[in-house]
């Protein structure tokens, strides 16, 4: 049987992470099809509504490229991210709901290699994690 | 030091009309915001007193909590502050969410006063009238001293029996009988000036504290263990849900959720029948009302960090979830991350406002 391919969304910064992922294409890097990017305007921006929508809707995994710290087009929403991650991951450790589903990455815009590299673990990580099981559920 | 007088009446619930009086009187506030007790005697809403014609059964400690307060000062006073000077009466769990929505800059307090007192802890609204009997000054000696049963456990489990910021305080805890007023802040110490009460000492009262927040610091963390245990992972966790009507109260009745539009109101939410299908689909059906998971996951990512645990979201709940032990269980773990106290002082910065540039380096990778 096939191995379990695992969906992941991809929430991309406008300014860093959605152009390495330009770049790594252009370059001619493989890596694998698993990941579906949305492009938004900064990390800072993604509302852990739909990290978790995402998840609940039937992701398996979900990511989050940001700008390295110091380095966010509107100065600080990296910063923000972080903590907003930071919270969320507490969230679903305290409740025991696979926090490890939800990465938050800094890759720069001429970071290609970096970006397939990471798509690469995040394919991984998702594989090893198996299905997500919020994707079975009906009771949601 | 804070300043700390007494008020001049032997009864405490007596002390308490008394001072609510003198607000209005030799202190020359416009209003006073004090629980006062409706005629049918079911329950005790706050009131917004602008005559000393009203204050009779007014009770400053009452043993029920229909609203958390700090809500309505907020619906109040969101456009404008109230004009004249206005002295707010609130308990710790409403003090605190007070601190956090003015920092939210969701209430204007201009003329305010915030007045706190000890909170022995309240009954459940719909048990209130049975619990408390007719006698204020013998109920509150009895939920005083402990004996009290029925006492809602979002009380049981709170460690502000005192509130940590006010401009004054109603201490209750270790003041060796008389209800002590202390001030905390300048605004509160011109108040206490005003009132004309003699100067005394409390120096029981941080002893008396601490005991009792060691008493309520047991009982929180066995409440909070037991229920994490009985929540963890996605089966339990669904089942803690599964008669959730999402009818949103605990939205509505949450001091801390202030959004003017829910993002659940929003057109995000009015899809297209075969969106449902679409979901259904591949799971073979759907629970109906949908999204009750998201609702509460994301109500937790919007506001925990800001929870005062007051559990009016739990006797708000026409399905009987205990919502607000969801809450403070989880912000309490979420508060440590970024070592934040809601309600502890408005200086201390909203932990999602703000960053620190080292920190929290196990997100984002190398």
């Amino acid at each position: 049987m096939a191995e379990f391919e695992p969906k992941i969304v991809g929430f991309f910064c406008n300014w860093c992470t959605a152009t390495a992922a330009d770049l790594a294409g252009t370059s001619r890097m493989k890596y694998p099809p698993n990941v579906r990017p949305i492009r938004t305007m900064c990390s800072g921006s993604v509302d852990p509504v739909y990290i978790l929508m995402a998840l609940l809707r039937g992701a398996d995994m979900v990511m989050i490229g940001g700008c390295h710290p110091g380095e966010c087009h509107y100065v600080s929403g990296n910063y923000k991210a972080r903590r907003r991650v930071a919270a969320l991951h507490e969230i679903l450790k305290t409740l025991d709901l696979e926090e490890d589903r939800v990465w938050l990455r800094w890759i720069s815009a001429s970071e290609g290699r970096k970006f397939a590299v990471t798509a690469d673990e995040v394919t991984e990580r998702g594989r090893a994690l198996g299905k997500n099981p919020l994707g079975d559920e009906w009771e949601l | 030091m804070s300043l700390t007088v007494k008020i001049p009446e032997t009864g405490r619930v007596e002390a308490g009309r008394r001072l609510a009086r003198d607000l209005l009187g030799k202190a020359g506030f416009q209003a006073v915001l004090v629980p006062k007790r409706v005629k049918s005697g079911a329950g005790e809403p706050p009131a917004l007193i602008t005559s000393e014609k009203r204050m009779d059964e007014v009770n400053p400690f009452v043993g029920v909590m229909p609203v958390n307060t700090a809500a309505e000062v907020a619906r109040m006073t969101k456009v404008t502050p109230f004009p004249g000077k206005t002295a707010l009466i609130l308990r710790p769990c409403e003090m605190r969410a007070l601190v956090e929505l003015e920092k939210l800059k969701q209430a204007k307090l201009d003329h305010a006063v915030r007045i706190a007192v000890d909170c022995p802890g309240t009954y459940p609204v719909k048990e209130f009238k049975d619990r408390a009997g007719d006698d204020p000054e013998k109920d509150l000696e009895k939920r005083l001293s402990g004996d009290a049963e029925g006492l809602r456990d979002a009380c049981r489990a709170c460690v502000h029996p005192a509130a940590p910021w006010a401009d004054l305080r109603l201490a209750l805890f270790g003041t060796g009988g008389p209800v002590l007023v202390e001030a905390l802040t300048p605004a509160g110490e011109e108040v206490v000036s005003a009132l004309g009460y003699e100067e005394t000492e409390a120096p029981e009262r941080d002893a008396a504290l601490d005991q009792e927040r060691a008493k309520r610091d047991a009982f929180r963390e066995t409440f909070q263990t037991d229920f994490l245990a009985s929540v963890k992972g996605r089966e339990a966790f669904l089942d803690y849900l599964s008669t959730c009507l999402r009818c949103q109260n605990c939205r509505t009745v949450c001091p801390l959720c202030y959004c003017k539009e829910c993002f659940f109101d929003s057109p995000t939410f009015e899809l297209e029948a075969e969106k449902y299908l679409g979901w259904a689909g591949p799971r073979g059906a759907l629970r109906i009302p949908a999204d009750t998971l998201l609702f509460h996951l994301t109500r937790l990512n919007h506001m925990v960090h800001s929870c005062v645990a007051c559990g009016m979201c739990t006797q708000a709940c026409p399905a009987g979830i205990d919502v607000g032990a969801l809450f403070s269980s989880v912000g309490r773990n979420v508060q440590k991350v970024f070592a934040y106290e809601p309600g502890k002082s408005p200086d201390d910065e909203l932990p999602l406002s703000t960053f620190r540039e080292e920190e929290l380096e196990v997100f984002g990778g190398k």
